[in-house]
């Protein structure tokens, strides 16, 4: 369909009658639309909602990677334009002449265009009655106005890894996947939370016939696992980064406090961990008390330990040659260098507990520790954020949600965006 | 001279060995100070292997062996130390931690029993074997050790706060209150950590709770008391307290003095009203000019409650007491006048204020004048309220004068005194309501107006019903963009406040005029949140969507696409 067309079928498709407004009806009128991100960005983590909902309607976009923080090209149209007015979103229209000019800049420089072309299908890995305030990437969809399903154990679990075939991206959050309910089990203990928590996995285990709550989680990692391999995009954060790899490198090994499985944690565990089937992290020793909410030696900052915590700075994150290594280049698109530090269960990953090969995102300088790392396995790839909150860096249990639109600039949640958007680009253009 | 020198010998041996000791541990605490706990905790295993019985270095040890996650490693070098010194209170605690760590249960235990024979009326080794078995998810394991603990010493009321927390802990409410009310009777100190625990029943229990401890000891009923105020029946709670008051001021005052502590954190006018009971009670058995200043608060607490009568009796005599502190006789006068135009008597209280004003500042005069303008207004008599600013210069006094003369229609005026007022006289919130009258004069094109200011004038007497009907036909009478539309605007605001949806709805829509587009946006955004409050949100997308599309200059698009996320479940409801 030309252009034209379509933008006269599509004024159609709204069934309304035009608005007067002499700004969006500009911006609908030139060729194409800009969406900048950098300073002059009015909100920028909206602006990934409406390249999202471009692609879902059909449309195609470009990332200009490294051009004004990652900027998109998008065909204007007026629903896009409506959009993004909408959205408070800042557009450029520009015309071809103008395009033309950063096309040659973008050549000239370290930076790509990298097409979109087809919204991924994003699921996100919850319990069911979970509500999408206590999770840092689905209030970010939420706020970007990004489409989504909740999926759990039985999606997970599905014969044939059926269930998660039909989604391109899979977010994990603080879920643990060693099944000690984040071994919040003592300090919370009579908790209605807790009690529901407990109860519900319990029943979920028993449904699939598995012993206990810990082998039937270390089959939900299976599975995620599984699906990486085959060519899905995964991204975790805070506890599910950490327990992910645990739960997989601890095969055959009780890894889970008796209260999880009635058996108490095997003493050697840690000498029997096979971290050749772990994603990201090797040779880390265990947490065997079950008193202490931490899991292992993975995460730097080990803030449930109190004698041994650290305290937050900021991370730096890394600079990519666009050309050379676009898909590292798209994950860290942002307007800031240095980003404020924020805690999770797991915060950080301690440099020597990351296997060779894993590519790492960002870092806090002088520090034993990385932030954001992202690496491939088989067919397809996993990045790793860790953290609960980018702008709630004490979040507490309890605490109140995180209200983004008083945040509309988060440079931490710019990074969850930009993974959201990263399985959207053109596939020959991820093989670098 | 042998036996000398092989003495001396002996002695040159101890001291040498006492220095090796001393450096040892020296060069511990220095790797220990500089994070090297793995280093730290070698040097402390090499002093304990030559001197089993150094409790610093069996310390130093768990400092650096907790860190490492080894803790497990400190039973045998505790155990070693036990043997040469049974007496070693902390040997026996440090033991039992590392048999903890080990999971060795069994030997926590014969610790425990070894420590409580060797100390047997020490409550502190049932107390730290009961606590490592919560630790390890053995309450059932805890209580037995409790209550050995209790039947060994021979006491009915020993670890009963430790059986408290664990009886909480299991949903035994009923029995955490029993052992509450024998930890308080036995440790007074303990009432506050009693209060703390035992608020946290779940409604269910709470009737069980008190019930339990108004059957114990007068602590315990007065506990009972402060719980059930906390619980949300202040009266029940006061009724509790002043039945089992101590006889002695002292401790009676003490006893008011928590409930007072539960009482204030409870809203409402019933805990306010007994709060003040409380204060008027402290302040009878407290002497000198302490008692004016409680009396003073019972006042205010009586007068927030509603309780006017009490309020007056605590301080028509404080007031007129002229050996009251004078910050006191100026605070009660201030109360007393605020108590009087609370019940709407207003001749009485410009007559107290006349009287006693001199006992106030310059600024707590000037307020209260106003307030009594304020309430002459709202009882319809400007000639009252204007009489009562006319010698007032402030410009908070102006601004009062620019409401009254819009009240009797005076557009032009009101117009200057509240600009000649100026944006920072009063309060954030009065000066946002003059901002907000102008923008609603303001379009009006005529001078006077009398039939608006009548309109304005019944709302601030609070007949909204009146007020709104007379506002609209006012409005009927000018065009949209003349302040028709800010009338209907105002109008729909107070239906809207009071309940009345329909009619709210009927004037934001007539507000949304396009021929008005200073005020079309802000009624639109009006309309939207009021179709939100009624579930109708797809008709509350529309609207916004509109406001944010057509008016993209407007100050109500911020608000509106907030909004618009919040419909959309985009942002958490704040």
């Amino acid at each position: 369909m030309r252009r034209r067309d379509f933008l006269v079928s599509a004024s159609g498709a709204l069934g309304v009658v035009p608005l007067v407004s002499p700004r969006w009806l500009a911006d609908w009128r030139a060729p194409w639309l800009l969406i900048p991100m950098d300073e002059s960005q009015a909100d920028h983590l909206k602006a990934y909602g409406v390249v999202f909902r471009l692609l879902e309607r059909g449309g195609r976009a470009e990332w200009f990677l490294n051009y004004r923080f990652g900027a998109f090209l998008l065909p204007s149209d007026a629903v896009t334009a409506r959009d993004a007015a909408l959205a408070g979103v800042t557009v450029e229209p520009i015309d071809d002449a103008t395009l033309l000019g950063i096309r040659a800049d973008i050549q000239a420089g370290n930076m790509e265009a990298v097409p979109l072309e087809k919204a991924p299908k994003v699921a996100v890995y919850v319990p069911p009655n979970a509500a999408p305030w206590d999770d840092a990437v689905t209030m970010a969809l939420q706020y970007a106005g990004i489409t989504y399903d909740k999926i759990w154990d039985p999606e997970v679990l599905a014969p044939g890894g059926t269930g998660l075939a039909r989604y391109d991206w899979l977010h994990l959050h603080h879920e643990d996947f060693t099944g000690q309910y984040s071994k919040f089990f003592l300090t919370y203990a009579g908790a209605p939370w807790l009690t529901e928590m407990v109860e519900r996995n319990t029943a979920m285990a028993q449904a699939f016939g598995f012993p206990n709550v810990p082998a039937e989680k270390r089959a939900v990692a299976q599975a995620i696992s599984a699906y990486v391999r085959q060519g899905g995009f995964l991204f975790a954060m805070c506890a599910a980064t950490e327990t992910l790899d645990l739960a997989l490198a601890g095969a055959g090994v009780d890894i889970a406090a008796a209260y999880a499985d009635q058996t108490p944690m095997d003493p050697d565990a840690t000498a029997k961990m096979d971290w050749s089937r772990a994603l990201a992290f090797q040779d880390a020793r265990l947490e065997l008390s079950p008193t202490v909410s931490q899991f292992s030696d993975i995460d730097g900052h080990e803030v449930n330990a109190l004698s041994r915590r650290q305290e937050l700075g900021s991370y730096r994150i890394f600079g990519f040659s666009a050309k050379i290594d676009p898909v590292a280049t798209m994950l860290v698109q942002n307007h800031r260098e240095t980003i404020p530090d924020f805690y999770g269960l797991t915060t950080s990953f301690r440099k020597s507990r990351i296997k060779p090969g894993v590519t790492i995102l960002a870092d806090e300088p002088g520090a034993p520790w990385a932030k954001y790392l992202h690496g491939e396995h088989g067919q397809g790839t996993w990045t790793f954020y860790g953290g609960h909150d980018p702008e709630d860096p004490q979040h507490q249990i309890g605490d109140a949600p995180t209200d983004l639109s008083l945040h509309p600039h988060s440079p931490g949640y710019r990074l969850i965006l930009n993974n959201v958007l990263f399985p959207a680009a053109k596939k020959k253009e991820l093989k670098t | 001279m042998r036996t000398i020198l092989c003495s001396l010998l002996v002695l040159c041996g101890a001291v040498g060995r006492l220095a090796g000791q001393s450096d040892a541990m020296a060069r511990a605490y220095e790797l220990e100070r500089r994070g090297n706990f793995q280093a730290a905790a070698e040097r402390y295993f090499e002093v304990l292997r030559g001197y089993p019985d150094n409790l610093s270095a069996l310390l130093g040890l768990e400092r650096a062996l907790v860190p490492l996650r080894r803790e497990a490693e400190l039973a045998v070098p505790a155990e070693a130390l036990l043997a040469r010194d049974p007496g070693s209170i902390a040997a026996y605690s440090v033991a039992m931690r590392g048999w903890a760590a080990a999971n060795r249960m069994d030997s926590v235990a014969a610790v425990a029993k070894r420590w409580a024979t060797a100390d047997p009326q020490n409550e502190l080794p049932y107390r730290e074997w009961g606590s490592m078995l919560m630790g390890q998810r053995d309450p059932n394991g805890a209580r037995r050790a409790f209550l050995l603990g209790r039947e060994q010493l021979g006491d009915p009321a020993a670890l009963s706060g430790e059986l408290a927390l664990l009886s909480a802990s299991q949903g035994d409410w009923e029995g955490a209150a029993q052992e509450w009310a024998l930890a308080i009777g036995r440790y007074p100190g303990y009432r506050l950590s009693a209060r703390n625990a035992l608020v946290q029943a779940p409604r269910g229990e709470q009737t069980k709770v008190l019930w339990q401890l108004s059957r114990s000891t007068p602590a315990g009923r007065r506990l009972a008391g402060e719980l059930s105020a906390l619980w949300g029946d202040p009266v029940g709670g006061y009724a509790l307290l002043v039945g089992d008051l101590p006889a002695s001021d002292e401790e009676a005052v003490d006893a008011l003095r928590q409930f007072l502590d539960a009482a204030r954190a409870v809203p409402g006018p019933e805990a306010a009203r007994v709060r003040g009971q409380a204060l008027e009670q402290v302040a009878d058995r407290t002497p000198g000019s302490g008692a004016s200043r409680l009396r003073l608060e019972a006042a205010r607490a009586y007068a927030d409650g509603g309780d006017a009568v009490s309020a007056r009796r605590m301080l028509g005599a404080l007031a007129a007491d002229g050996s009251a502190p004078p910050d006191m006789a100026a605070g009660a006068t201030a109360t007393l006048v605020s108590v009087l135009l609370r019940e709407g008597r207003v001749e009485e209280a410009e007559r107290q204020l006349g009287i006693l004003g001199r006992t106030l500042g310059a600024e707590n005069a000037d307020r209260l004048t106003l307030q009594v303008a304020e309430a002459w207004i709202r009882q319809g008599r400007l000639d009252r309220a204007e009489a009562v600013v006319a010698a007032d210069s402030s410009v908070e006094a102006m601004a009062l004068s620019g409401m009254i003369r819009l009240y009797r229609g005076d557009l032009a005026g009101a117009s200057t005194a509240l600009r000649n007022a100026g944006p920072f006289a009063g309060t954030r919130e009065a000066a946002t309501a003059r901002t907000a009258t102008l923008t609603l004069i303001q379009p009006i094109a005529t001078d006077s107006l009398p039939a608006l200011g009548a309109a304005l004038l019944l709302l601030a007497r609070g007949d909204s019903a009146a007020g709104v009907t007379a506002l609209v036909g006012v409005a009927n009478t000018l065009p949209p963009s003349g302040g028709g539309a800010e009338l209907r605007l105002l109008a729909g605001r107070i239906e809207a406040l009071q309940g009345h949806p329909e009619p709210a709805e009927r004037l934001f829509r007539a507000a949304s005029d396009s021929t008005a587009p200073a005020t079309a946006p802000a009624a639109e955004l009006e309309l939207a949140r009021l179709l939100l409050s009624l579930g109708r949100n797809v008709e509350a997308v529309e609207h916004l969507e509109h406001v944010v599309l057509t008016y993209p200059g407007s100050a109500s698009v911020p608000q509106a696409r907030r909004l618009l996320d919040t419909a959309r479940g985009r942002i958490p409801e704040s």
